[in-house]
């Protein structure tokens, strides 16, 4: 007996090597552990043993069964390993297919710039508002002390509409608009189309957008308005930019400047895009002239300010290195999705 | 203003380079538009007289000279006869360099050698263009001599940007006097020694004022028995670093003279007044004049003139009569140094649209001061150059036309402004500012302790009040030298409104869903209504014009943004782009029909269109881009900004497919339109593919954009969920459906989704198929099987009566 089942251990350890499948461990599993399996059958006949024998042989007989039990179940999991690996053999995909985009838009490169000056200005305590683009004369011209006849008139030639009415040519007259309808302080940028009677080109459009800013206290002066256009600066093209003001005449301010930056190519050495001097101008800027304050009822004795405007365009064109203005209105797409 | 950095150095000493002192200027504010260095390479040139002249024995037209040069006599043949012997001229000498010509090498003309050349002033580079004759020097020039030491050729010229604001600084001395006031040196303006005939003035001319309003000061001088001839070389040669073309010697000395002191002057012929008087009136009706430049010109009322008895003579302030112009032939003439009204100057050259120099210095405001001292600075050169003989006694119809205003100028206000004491100790800083005034000619008059008085000088009409006097200060102060300082922010203020917020949001999302922004001109041309089919009359065409338009595409304000759109995906189709998605968010323009004088009604859209071509990559082949693609991204956007209660009723637009478009109606009104872009549309434009198309009003979105989000509380209990099949005519809306469904339990139904849609011959012609997910959900309990089925049992009843629609069990 013990002889017999040591053969039929023997026999099952040399046959599970030839398992290839599932199949193939249930075929033993019932070869062997069945109802008529070998090892039931030995079972069975424990029984028969003298009662002496029948301790041993049969501790032997279940610690056998126990084996082959473990055995097939070893086996059966490095099968369904293997299966599982085989499978997932079958499952390749070319991983460099093009993903299922949505795709994203973008954002025209003005309205880019736009906004990040925007964010500047309201990081610094300013409020957006805005204005019609088609304005009244008075708005434009007058309230900001440029009278019929002026000679500067001649700098901005507008589209009109009426005699009264013209396409706006700057952004200043939301100044003139917000200091109507509040009391100081002031603290207010404004962005927007403006038009000029210019024939296009690659630096003149007879569209183009203007950031406006306009900041009115008690004892604001023009220490201030250099302060904040130079925090500006910094944040917009750099900190290691250097700022230049020098005077500059535009009729609703005084003392007017014209600020430039430190050439963004050249660092200030000289090269073709800044005329070789090392500057670029990139905005107007002053103390907002007295008449313009009288205009709007307020007092110039107590009350000062300063206003600044740019053209968003240029500001653009210098941060992005374009060279050419009627890209930004063409809208062709190999270049609005650069941004 | 063109000048030049030696001709500069004339007035003022200037102690650093040319670069330098542009530099300066810069940051004083005057403005370099150009600089250009003038190294003329002129080499081996040198005073020559002619002491024979012959003709050539073969060439007629050419002279055979002897010229002597000091240390031999050469010989040189030339083309030009206005040179005779014992002229003084210029020679280039055999290997001589000459700007335009280059190296001179001596050559034989028919046998005949000529070893040099004989320079005209073009040729020497001292005039532009050609010279008639050869250049004549005066007597004194020195035999053998360089001619560089006659002619300074190495120098810059600058070309300065003058702000209407600063009249002053359209001349020499203007412009070296701010050189002056920068670099602390003094201003030298040549001096002037007039010395007078018997002969009275009164006998030759008189002179009337009939518009004493548009010419308050009018001046001048009679100068008689002057020589007519070409310029002298140096004259010539400060007028080409001017920038101005040489004519005669009285022209030529009043046009350098109004460069130098910005004075404009005009020479009559005297012999031509008629009436010996001179009037200065306003224009009659019908008058007619035949300017300088050969134009007979009519008048427009109020137009100033400068007449004689008989009529027009010159157009005042802008340009001379050809009648009175300076010849040949003029022997006598009659200086005028006039101050005209600016603003009726202004409206006289736009009438015209004729600019001269002399105008564009009137229209500015010139100095009401410097009339005398030009009229007798030119009659100073019209004697010594052109040998004129001034009669005695002037003409001056205003001598108090400067009236100084005396201005009070408060240090405290100073600092208040600039922001910085110019001096940490203020009594310094009113000596600062008192020497910066004084530098600039401004007279302090008092000093008041708290303000000093100031009167501008007479060519700074331009400073009327203190803030003008403080911007002087702080301009040659110099800016640079203000510290940046930081306000205090007493308020915290909304940067950015719910407004600006909701159209970033719009944008953010547009831009998530793939659509490219883009940003078209607010102009369109009245051609593109026909283009995208609106019909005449249709309140779309009612545009805002665009007086004197440009051009036509911009004679006018948009009123949709469907043709600027159109036109993106034409350029960009044009280039090959096989997928077009674009947004723009931008206004369109409509009049008030009832206010024609007032302002239009501005009006923020939102845009967007898709096209698309090309068959894509591997995912993309398959998809067709289509309306329901266009109404996804407007319900994307609506659902980024929680907007909720909104349906789409059939619209007939006429730029777009006549079944194919909708509106979209929130509370009642219109927000937008969107479909398919009408094939004739489409054709015109000439674009591939179809294109959909949307236009929010964005004015009328704002209000259903709700401010605020409210939570509300997760469901409790589960949700029960039932499939609905129906067979309905095709022209019934699945929206109506949806709606009927909903109403027969607004609380218990949630969810209502259509899943499939189809038509075919098994349901027949003129049905589709719909099939609905409808989920019931209570807030307060599990819903029983029975409530659920009672519900539906309705709805399906509903369905039935109202649609006629086949339930599929
Ligand atoms: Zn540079």
């Amino acid at each position: 007996m013990e002889n017999k089942i040591k053969e039929v251990k023997k026999e099952i350890v040399s046959k599970s090597n030839l398992i290839k499948d599932l199949k193939d461990i249930e075929k033993l599993r019932v070869e062997y552990l069945g109802r008529k399996g070998a090892v039931t059958l030995l079972l069975r006949k424990l029984g028969t043993l003298s009662p002496k024998e029948r301790p041993k042989i049969g501790q032997l007989l279940n610690q056998t069964k126990r084996e082959i039990e473990e055995l097939l179940k070893t086996k059966e999991v490095e099968i369904e390993k293997l299966d599982k690996e085989k499978r997932l053999q079958g499952e390749g995909i070319d991983i460099t297919l093009p993903g299922r985009k949505l795709g994203r838009g973008t954002a025209h490169p003005i309205n880019l710039v736009l906004r990040e000056i925007e964010e500047i200005f309201l990081s610094l305590g300013f409020k957006m508002e805005e204005g019609p683009e088609v304005e009244l004369d008075y708005y434009n011209f007058e309230a900001l002390n440029i009278p019929k006849d002026h000679p500067a008139r001649d700098d901005q030639d507008s589209f009109y509409i009426t005699k009264d009415i013209l396409l706006r040519p700057q952004t200043s007259p939301v100044q003139i608009r917000t200091m109507e309808n509040q009391k100081p302080p002031v603290r207010i940028i404004a962005t927007g189309k403006c038009y000029r009677r210019d024939a296009t080109d690659s630096t003149h459009s007879p569209m183009f957008h203007q950031i406006e800013g306009l900041a009115v206290d008690k004892d604001i002066t023009f220490g201030d308005l250099k302060g904040i256009l130079t925090i500006f600066v910094h944040r917009m093209f750099g900190e290691d930019r250097k700022v230049r003001f020098r005077p500059g005449y535009f009729p609703f301010v005084e003392p007017g400047a014209e600020v430039d930056v430190s050439c963004l190519l050249c660092g200030g050495k000289g090269c073709k895009s800044c005329g070789y001097v090392g500057w670029l101008e990139i905005m107007g800027a002053g103390v907002v002239h007295p008449k313009v304050l009288e205009m709007v009822g307020y007092d110039p004795e107590e009350y000062s300010g300063f206003a600044f405007g740019m053209g968003a365009e240029r500001i653009a064109m210098l941060k992005y290195g374009i060279n050419d203005i009627r890209l930004f209105f063409e809208n062709d797409l190999r270049f609005l999705k650069q941004f | 203003m063109q000048v030049s950095y030696n001709l500069l150095k004339e007035y003022v000493d200037i102690d650093m380079s040319a670069e330098e002192l542009a530099q300066r200027l810069t940051i004083n504010g005057i403005i370099l538009e150009r600089m250009e260095n003038i190294s003329t390479e002129i080499e081996k040139v040198v005073v020559g007289r002619i002491t024979a002249i012959d003709h050539h024995p073969e060439n007629k037209k050419l002279s055979v000279c002897q010229v002597d040069i000091k240390e031999e006599t050469l010989q040189i043949i030339c083309g030009a006869k206005n040179m005779k012997v014992s002229d003084k001229v210029a020679v280039a000498l055999e290997g001589a360099r000459l700007p335009q010509i280059g190296i001179i090498k001596s050559k034989k003309f028919k046998d005949v050698l000529s070893s040099g050349m004989l320079c005209s002033a073009s040729e020497l580079g001292i005039e532009p263009g050609e010279s008639p004759g050869i250049l004549i020097l005066k007597e004194d020039a020195v035999l053998g001599e360089d001619i560089r030491k006659i002619i300074e050729f190495d120098d810059t010229i600058f070309d300065f940007e003058i702000h209407s604001n600063r009249p002053d600084l359209m001349s020499i001395i203007g412009i070296a006097r701010e050189v002056a006031a920068i670099t602390d040196n003094k201003l030298k303006t040549p001096e002037i020694k007039i010395k007078e005939k018997d002969e009275r003035i009164e006998k030759d001319i008189t002179v009337k004022i009939e518009a004493e309003d548009l010419c308050p000061r009018y001046t001048g001088r009679v100068i008689k028995d002057i020589k007519i001839e070409e310029s002298p070389l140096w004259l010539k040669w400060k007028l080409r670093l001017l920038g101005a073309r040489p004519i005669n010697n009285i022209v030529d000395i009043t046009n350098f003279v109004m460069m130098e002191t910005g004075q404009p002057l005009h020479a009559f012929d005297l012999d031509l007044i008629k009436g010996k008087t001179i009037i200065v009136r306003k224009n009659r009706p019908g008058e007619t004049i035949c300017t300088l430049d050969d134009v007979e010109r009519q008048l427009p009322s109020n137009s100033l003139v400068i007449a004689d008895t008989e009529g027009a003579i010159a157009l005042a302030g802008i340009m001379g009569g050809k009648y009175s112009e300076i010849d040949q032939n003029t022997k006598n003439v009659f200086l005028e140094s006039a101050y005209f009204n600016s603003v009726n100057n202004r409206r006289s050259t736009a009438k015209f649209g004729l600019r001269t120099e002399a105008s564009n210095r009137f229209e500015k405001g010139i100095d009401k001061e410097v009339q005398i001292y030009a009229m007798d600075r030119a009659a100073d050169l019209i004697s010594k150059i052109a040998m004129g003989k001034i009669s005695s006694g002037k003409i001056d119809t205003n001598e108090k036309l400067y009236q100084p205003c005396k201005i009070n100028l408060r240090i405290k206000r100073v600092n208040r402004i600039l922001g910085q004491l110019l001096d940490k100790d203020e009594s310094k800083t009113k000596n600062k500012i008192i020497n910066i005034l004084d530098k600039l000619e401004f007279k302090v008059v008092e000093d008041k302790g708290e303000y000093i008085e100031v009167i501008p000088p007479s060519f700074r009409g331009d400073v009327e009040r203190e803030i003008d006097i403080i911007e002087e200060i702080a301009r040659i102060y110099g800016y640079d030298k203000i510290e940046p300082t930081l306000f205090n922010t007493t308020i915290a203020q909304e940067g950015k409104n719910f407004r600006f917020r909701v159209i970033d949001h719009a944008r953010e999302t547009l831009i998530g869903c793939g659509l490219n922004e883009v940003i078209t001109y607010s102009f369109i041309s009245p051609d593109i209504f026909d283009r995208i089919r609106i019909p005449e009359g249709h309140k779309l065409r009612n545009a805002i014009k665009i007086k004197d338009p440009m051009t036509r595409d911009y004679s006018l304000m948009r009123t949709s943004l469907i043709s600027s759109l159109l036109e993106v995906i034409k350029w960009n189709t044009n280039r090959q782009a096989e997928l077009v998605k674009i947004f723009e968010v931008g206004k369109i323009y409509l009049p008030y029909h009832d206010k024609p004088n007032s302002l239009p009604q501005e009006k923020l859209i939102i845009a967007g269109a898709i096209n698309k071509t090309g068959r894509g990559d591997i995912w993309e082949k398959s998809i067709s881009l289509d309306i329901f693609d266009i109404k996804g991204i407007i319900e994307t956007v609506f659902q980024g900004l929680k907007v909720g209660n909104w349906e789409v009723v059939p619209c007939n637009h006429p730029a777009f497919h006549p079944l194919r478009n909708g509106k979209i109606i929130m509370r009642g009104e219109e927000v937008g339109i969107f479909g398919e872009i009408h094939p004739e549309v489409i054709n015109n434009y000439r674009i591939p593919g179809k294109v959909n198309l949307f236009e929010i009003d964005f004015e009328n979105l704002l209000p259903n954009v709700p401010s605020d989000i409210k939570y509300c509380v997760l469901p409790k209990y589960p949700s029960i969920q039932r499939d609905l099949a129906l067979i309905v005519k095709e022209e019934i809306f699945s929206a109506d459906i949806i709606k009927t469904i909903k109403s027969i339990d607004e609380k218990l139904i949630k969810k209502i989704t259509l899943f499939d849609m189809f038509k075919g011959k098994q349901i027949g012609d003129g049905y589709k198929s719909l099939a609905y997910s409808v989920v019931f959900q209570a807030e307060d309990r599990t819903l029983i099987d029975q409530e659920v089925e009672n519900i539906y049992k309705k709805i399906r009843e509903q369905l039935i009566t109202k649609f006629s629609a086949k339930i599929r069990e």
